[in-house]
């Protein structure tokens, strides 16, 4: 069956957004949306077409909870939120249960020398760790190794690391990876001056790409400390 | 209206750059139209409250891909809903278990054909519904705005499935040609 025919995709298109193509075909033609541009257009105009029927639908305040819980789902850590403070000064609220699992990770570590000087390792809120970040500053290397990165993956969004100096604004590391094997990098004499400034790190969610902005746009999701070995 | 849509751009597009707050703006202003429509197709308030939540969390993450050729900022917002809910509604088998609780939120669902509260968007559509004959008119409203299958539509209507299925593609051919002009 030629699913492109003009008049037959027109059909399946308002099936489609009608709901009353269903099962099979529907997931057949939700195939064919994904190859064919002008199935999605068809489906595209029959939604504009048939939509303003909800209009006429009475509005129901939905419960608070539904909010909250969209909320939770969308970060799950927002630490240094409705303190008052700005976000990157509440990286002091980092938990014991990470300072302890990061004390463990470090002891239990076969350390080779010439070992890392800092270390700031992140957790979720179940203190399982997602990314390890050290850093020499003699050398100015920076490694970014990630644990269970690929677990919080968000799609079409990317993880951004900040400095958090004691003075001043926080300052990009650039983006984090989710899979793989550690991330190296050099670092400038700037940025290493900032990074002996900075008592935290923090990441935060960005547009593909990073943040326009050159400071973080979107929520910030995890925090870290930074810990001298 | 079209002040509504540019708002609503606005906050849909501070959502696709991560902004919270703007997310929490563009919640409160569509999710009590939104989650009428849910109740509306599913008619349990739990299950309404979960396609909201899923529907939102969804926007949160794809606000990125709206685009103008998907129509209004609106319009797209509420297929995404209206997705949602219809494949919550047919994975949740038997439907009795709906049905059950259908009183529950009877009293807030319109009759089929009421369009008293009609938007600008809706004016265009409504016209052209009227142009349509009474059962034509009836399938099609019936199955978007609550979800019914051909069989449930057999049902509803007592009509076989052949006159059915004649009176939605009919009726939707009559819309297309009403709309154009």
């Amino acid at each position: 069956m030629n699913y492109l025919q003009a008049e037959l995709l027109e059909h399946l298109a308002a099936g489609y957004v009608l709901g009353t193509l269903q099962g099979r075909a529907r997931l057949r033609f939700e195939r064919v949306m994904m190859d064919s541009y002008k199935a999605r257009q068809a489906v595209w105009a029959w939604e504009q077409r048939l939509t303003p029927m909800a209009d006429t639908v009475s509005p129901v305040t939905p419960p608070g909870r539904v909010w909250r819980n969209i909320e939770r789902r969308i970060a799950p850590t927002l630490p240094a939120r409705g303190l008052g403070l700005p976000w990157w000064r509440g990286w002091s609220l980092f938990s014991t249960a990470c300072l302890i699992l990061l004390v463990a990770l470090v002891v239990l570590r076969p350390v080779q020398p010439p070992g890392p000087d800092q270390i700031a390792l992140f957790s979720n809120e179940k203190a399982q760790p997602l990314w390890l970040v050290s850093g020499n500053l003699e050398s100015g290397r920076l490694s970014i190794k990630p644990i269970n990165a690929e677990a919080v993956r968000v799609d079409n969004k990317a993880f951004e690391l900040w400095m958090l100096p004691a003075s001043g604004q926080p300052r990009s590391l650039g983006l984090l990876p989710v899979s793989g094997s550690a991330q190296e990098q050099i670092l400038s004499p700037q940025l290493l001056a900032i990074l002996q400034d900075s008592a935290g790190l923090a990441i935060s969610l960005e547009p593909e790409g990073g943040s326009p902005t050159g400071l973080p746009t979107g929520p910030v999701l995890y925090q870290a400390a930074i810990v001298e070995l | 209206m079209l002040n509504d849509h540019v708002e609503l751009q606005s906050l849909l597009q501070g959502t696709a750059r991560g902004d919270q707050d703007a997310f929490a703006a563009l919640y409160q202003a569509t999710s009590a139209r939104l989650f009428g429509v849910c109740l509306r197709i599913l008619r349990n308030r739990a299950a309404a409250e979960d396609v909201l939540q899923d529907a939102f969390v969804k926007i949160w993450h794809h606000a990125s891909e709206y685009h103008s050729e998907r129509g209004t900022v609106l319009t797209w917002l509420t297929t995404i809903v209206r997705y949602r809910a219809l494949d919550y509604l047919r994975r949740v088998k038997p439907e009795d278990e709906l049905d059950e609780q259908h009183e529950e939120v009877v009293s807030e669902r319109d009759g089929p054909f009421d369009w008293a509260v009609s938007g600008a968007e809706m004016e265009g559509l409504s016209l052209c519904l009227d142009e349509l004959n009474d059962s034509q008119r009836q399938v099609i409203v019936l199955s978007f705005l609550e979800g019914l299958t051909h069989p449930e539509l057999v049902k509803r209507v007592q009509s076989p499935l052949g006159t059915v299925k004649s009176w939605i593609r009919r009726g939707l051919q009559s819309l297309r040609r009403c709309l154009e002009r």
